[in-house]
């Protein structure tokens, strides 16, 4: 039997070819894992007051309904129907990029991106598809039927990568472009320039949007497994520069640990939640993060 | 420094592959695509500086490594001299490149100044130290001969045929061995090589082959006489240095008998030092260590001449030598006494035969570890005629050589000898001295005072005392000289008698008599104690009584206060003792026709007189009173001819023999002693038979014809020390040859070792090796922290 956590590994997705069983799997093994959800009641809203009647679980019980009035009543809940969700997927040429993984940044934010399109659509949240490089590209706009999943699933299958990434002035157009609150899941290896991205985010977060970063970098991007004399490429840039990886690895792996320990506390800072990533992880830490989410909007 | 293999030097060219590796290396690194470069740039601003010094330091390792590869396949050689200042050089350098490293490593570490610049600052010292040294010892050490190892050697072969080299173990002498050894040594020489073989015959060149030189070795053959090593080696030295040959090669056979090398020689051991780069000096051992011998001495006899029916003692050492096993054995040691035939030796049918032999006397020695015995062996009653004796030690051990020993003594009727005193008790004494045995009825020794000189027949005596003489006619001093002429022996004690008149005295006919002119009397006064008896010639026969101890004795001790002395010394007179302080003679010789006169200048012995000073203390010191004794008595043996020449003689000295003609015929048959007897013909002119000189041991025969035949004889030993077969150790050999100026090898394959060094020097091979090994491990440390795993490239998509 196929251990719960099994679901949630990156390579038994890959086996997978259809990304709707792909999304599907993820998020049934994520739920399966979820042995006492602290999440009860999550995705609903409160609607109305009935009486308590044997069988109804005590904690439904409102204890302020029941000291004005002297009798028992459990709160009655409704889905929440306005949490519209954005899933923004970074499609420049770094995202296409793996070393030694199954799947590539791209290939993982999309299995990723498809859970949660999966997840939100199964209890009505509205969602929706938004790509960017250096500017915005394909989009879904939100919805919460049942049909929308096929087609953020469909759009997710046709992403190609295009060129470089430029996510402040793609953040900029996304602003522009929201009409309401809304939760935006951003799936970017970040390789862009620092401060105009922060500032970008910052904007979005001031303009009363929910913001989830999934940075989302390969494997080999954070461990630098590499030995010897290299030349390396900047996929992006086409740049090349020779490297004595052996000397090198561990002064990298400290640059990207600063980075990344710089964007939690920058993105911290302005209640942007970060959830740093690499493509050897399970999906959990990123459907745990929205979930967690979600429930802080109520 | 020269190479074997010279055209791989070629090979340095190799040096270029790991330079065009790092060059192509350089234009196409493996390719990566890794989209997070940035942060490699962050890094690589740090990391850059370190990282191409390594990388140049690896190249440079790679470089080394084929070039002392290389070198090391060329088979560089050095002289031997040199090889320690090679191995002092590369510890240098190793320490050089370790210096050079941490200097390197700490520059591109950024640490500060003061720790890189001094490790630069050593590593600067320790190159240029490497580098200086290098150029000395390769510029100004010994040069190496040719490399081509087909060229012809000039060689001086010294074949050691030392008696000692006569010993035998595992069926073989030495000498056999050494033999075998040249022969092998000359069959590997080039054949236009130049060789001399220094076996004792002068030669003036090296003009053998290694053929001709060899089919000489096979002739060697032992001789009974110790070789001098050192002079065979200077002879050899010299002509191997003037042949025109570059690669020169001594070789010296031997038994390693510390004998044969005798004593260091300065001249030598300066020449050798001067030569040692250009000559190559082996020492091929072909001895024995832990010899086992018995061994006998040098014979020892108390006179060479007795009287007839007279004992003769012979006192030989016997030595056990058993290899310091210390085993206890018994070993016999017989006198055989050859009977007297005037008509043998005689060649009946090509074989000599002997007069016969019989055992005169035996002992038998229990020896109970390493030890050195004295045998007395007595052969008594000997009748007239010269004795030939044969002293043989009954055990089969290596070396025969010393098992025998010969003696040849004289037993003559003894003369009689006139003592004139004036004082009875000295006469008596004095007879008493000359002959113990005092059988007045058939005494040897006859005395008389002055007055009675007159009428004594001098010819009857042999010798003449004249103690404490006074005045002597002119007549009877005539009388006396023509005695001593005649062959006659006198003794004249002037003593205080010709005090009387000493201005009278030079003057007087018996001046004649004296050894000097101008007597006077040298006094001194009883307390000055200063003046003693001074042994001039201390081997002289008169001193033989002391036993050769003349110089042991404490002659300060008693000190001499009056003596005669000369204005000067007739001419021929020898002095055999002086006056201490001065040349005043106290004792002297001197020839008169066929006889000779001694004359003693104070009085010996002096007897006390009340009321007169002593002129000596010789005689009345208690402790060494025997030495006047043994002077007063040796004086008189000479004169009587007791102790003339005696007949046991040491091998290889030459033999002269006194040959009165009205007791010895001219002409001799010579009849050398077996296995290897010959019968030689000589013929004695002046009173003097030259018999040659002869190196075998043991008994010569003389047979003559003087009316009837008559026989006389001569034996000849080897000195024990000749055969001792005490080796010699390297200590000596460096005091006689010089510290590391020559080699010694025992076996074939040592002797290839130690000549292929010298001759093609020591090859750098294993060291530059040792050096390959090194900087592999080094490379190999350094690309794998370059290279560690296999490298896969990145995918991209």
């Amino acid at each position: 039997m196929v251990a719960v956590e099994q679901y949630l590994k990156p390579e038994l997705a890959a086996q997978i070819k259809r990304l709707d069983l792909r999304a599907q799997m993820i998020v049934r093994g994520f739920l399966q894992g979820l042995h006492a959800s602290p999440f009860h009641g999550f995705s609903v809203e409160f609607s109305e007051h009935r009486r308590y009647s044997h069988g109804d679980d005590p904690k439904d019980i409102d204890w302020v309904a029941y000291a004005k009035t002297g009798k028992y009543y459990v709160k009655k809940f409704e889905a929440e129907t306005n949490l519209t969700g954005y899933l923004a997927i970074d499609l420049s040429q770094s995202m296409n990029y793996t070393y030694r993984q199954s799947l590539t940044k791209l290939d993982y934010s999309i299995c990723l991106a498809a859970a949660l399109a999966y997840l939100m659509i199964s209890q009505q949240d509205p969602v929706g598809l938004v790509t960017f490089d250096t500017k915005l590209g394909a989009c879904v706009p939100p919805r919460s039927r049942r049909s929308q999943l096929p087609t953020i699933l469909s759009q997710l299958t046709k992403l190609k990568v295009a060129g470089k990434t430029d996510l402040a002035s793609s953040l900029v157009q996304l602003a522009a472009m929201l009409r309401h609150r809304s939760l935006l899941m951003i799936f970017s290896d970040l390789l862009t320039e620092e401060a105009p991205m922060l500032r970008a985010l910052r904007n979005l977060r001031h303009a009363g949007h929910d913001i989830i970063v999934f940075h989302v970098l390969d494997e080999a991007e954070v461990t630098f497994p590499f030995q010897g004399n290299l030349q390396m490429r900047d996929p992006e840039t086409g740049q090349t520069e020779p490297v004595f990886a052996t000397e090198a690895a561990s002064d990298y792996r400290r640059k990207v640990e600063e980075f990344r320990a710089k964007l939690n506390k920058e993105l911290t800072e302005s209640r942007i939640d970060y959830v740093p990533l690499d493509t050897s992880q399970l999906y959990d830490k990123a459907l745990t993060e929205y979930l967690l989410r979600r429930r802080n909007r109520f | 420094m020269n190479f074997v293999h010279l055209s791989i030097l070629a090979g340095l060219a190799s040096v270029s592959i790991p330079l065009m590796l790092h060059m192509l290396g350089r234009k196409q690194p493996q390719l990566v695509d890794f989209p997070a470069l940035r942060f490699v740039r962050q890094t690589q601003l740090e990391q850059s500086s370190s990282w191409k010094l390594r990388h140049f330091l690896l190249l440079l390792l790679r470089i080394l490594l084929f070039a002392v590869l290389v070198l090391a396949l060329a088979r560089p050689r050095v002289h031997s001299a040199t090889m320690g200042g090679m191995v002092g050089i590369s510890g240098l350098i190793v320490l050089a490149v370790l210096a050079s490293l941490a200097a390197a490593i700490a520059w591109a570490s950024r640490r500060p100044l003061a720790v890189w610049g001094l490790a630069a600052l050593v590593a600067i010292a320790l190159w240029g130290g490497a580098a200086a040294w290098g150029y000395r010892a390769l510029s100004f050490g010994p040069a190496l001969p040719t490399s081509d190892t087909t060229a012809p050697v000039a060689v001086g072969l010294i074949v050691d045929t030392s008696p000692s080299m006569g010993y035998q173990s595992k069926n073989q002498t030495r000498l056999a061995v050494a033999k075998e050894m040249a022969t092998w040594l000359l069959g590997r020489m080039p054949i236009d090589s130049h060789v001399g073989v220094f076996n004792g015959v002068p030669i003036g060149s090296l003009a053998q082959s290694p053929q001709s030189a060899s089919s000489q070795i096979d002739r060697i053959e032992r001789t009974t006489q110790l070789v001098d090593l050192l002079e065979r080696l200077s002879t050899a030295l010299d002509l191997v240095i003037a042949d025109e040959l570059e690669r020169k090669e001594i070789y010296i056979l031997t038994d390693m008998n510390s004998a044969a090398w005798g004593a260091a020689r300065p001249e030598l051991t300066k020449l050798i030092e001067q030569v040692k780069d250009q000559v190559l000096i082996q020492v091929v051992d072909v001895g024995v260590e832990d010899a086992v011998n018995w061994q006998l001495g040098d014979p020892k006899v108390d006179v060479n001449t007795i009287p007839v029916d007279g004992d003769i003692t012979i006192r030989i050492p016997v030595t056990q030598s058993t290899g310091g096993k210390q085993a206890a054995s018994a070993v016999t040691v017989e006198l055989w006494q050859e009977a007297i035939d005037p008509k043998l030796p005689e060649v009946v049918g090509g074989t000599l035969r002997l007069p016969e032999s019989k055992v005169a006397a035996r002992s038998v020695i229990n020896f109970t570890g390493d030890s050195t015995v004295e045998v007395e062996l007595i052969a008594k009653r000997l009748s007239e005629g010269i004795h030939h004796f044969t002293i043989k030690l009954d055990k089969n051990d290596p070396l025969s050589i010393d098992n025998q020993r010969y003696v040849t003594v004289t037993a003559k009727r003894q003369q009689p000898t006139l003592v004139v005193a004036n004082n009875a008790e000295a006469a008596r004494v004095l007879s008493l001295m000359l002959d113990p045995s005092n059988n007045e009825s058939n005494s040897l020794v006859t005395t008389m005072n002055y007055a009675q000189l007159p009428q004594a027949v001098l010819t009857r005596y042999s010798v003449i005392v004249l103690f404490d003489p006074g005045m002597i006619a002119a007549n009877l001093v005539q009388a006396l000289k023509e005695h001593v002429s005649g062959g006659g022996g006198m003794l004249i004690v002037m003593g205080p008698t010709l005090e009387a008149g000493p201005e009278s005295l030079g003057a007087s006919p018996f001046s004649e008599l004296l050894p000097g002119t101008n007597p006077t009397v040298l006094v001194r006064k009883e307390s000055d104690r200063t003046a003693f008896w001074i042994p001039a010639a201390p081997t002289h026969p008169v001193y033989q009584e002391l036993e050769n101890r003349a110089n042991e004795i404490a002659w300060q001790l008693m000190p001499i206060f009056r003596s005669w002395n000369f204005g000067a010394l007739k001419d021929g007179v020898q002095v055999l003792a002086t006056l201490s302080g001065s040349d005043a003679p106290l004792l002297t010789t001197q020839s008169m026709g066929s006889g000779q006169i001694q004359t003693l200048l104070t009085p010996l012995p002096e007897f006390e007189k009340p009321q007169a000073k002593l002129w000596n203390e010789l005689w009345i010191n208690e402790q060494y009173w025997w030495a006047s004794f043994g002077i007063f008595s040796g004086c008189v043996k000479t004169l009587s001819g007791a102790n003339q020449t005696p007949l046991t003689l040491a091998a290889g000295s030459s033999v002269n023999l006194e040959n009165d003609p009205n007791q010895w015929p001219k002409k001799w048959e010579l009849f050398t002693p077996p296995p290897a007897s010959e019968r030689l013909f000589r013929e004695a002119n002046d009173g003097l038979l030259a018999v040659g000189t002869h190196s075998d041991a043991g008994v010569y025969h003389l047979r003559g014809r003087l009316g009837d035949a008559v026989a006389r004889g001569f034996s000849m030993n080897i000195a024990a020390s000749d055969t001792s077969l005490q080796r010699t150790d390297s200590t000596s050999l460096d005091s006689l040859l010089g510290t590391d100026a020559y080699h010694v090898a025992r076996k074939q394959d040592e002797i290839e070792s130690s000549v292929g060094q010298a001759r093609f020097g020591r090859e750098l091979y294993p060291l530059l090796m040792l050096f390959v090994a090194g900087i592999f491990l080094a490379e190999q440390v350094m690309s794998n922290r370059f290279y560690r795993i296999q490298l896969r490239v990145g995918k991209a998509a």
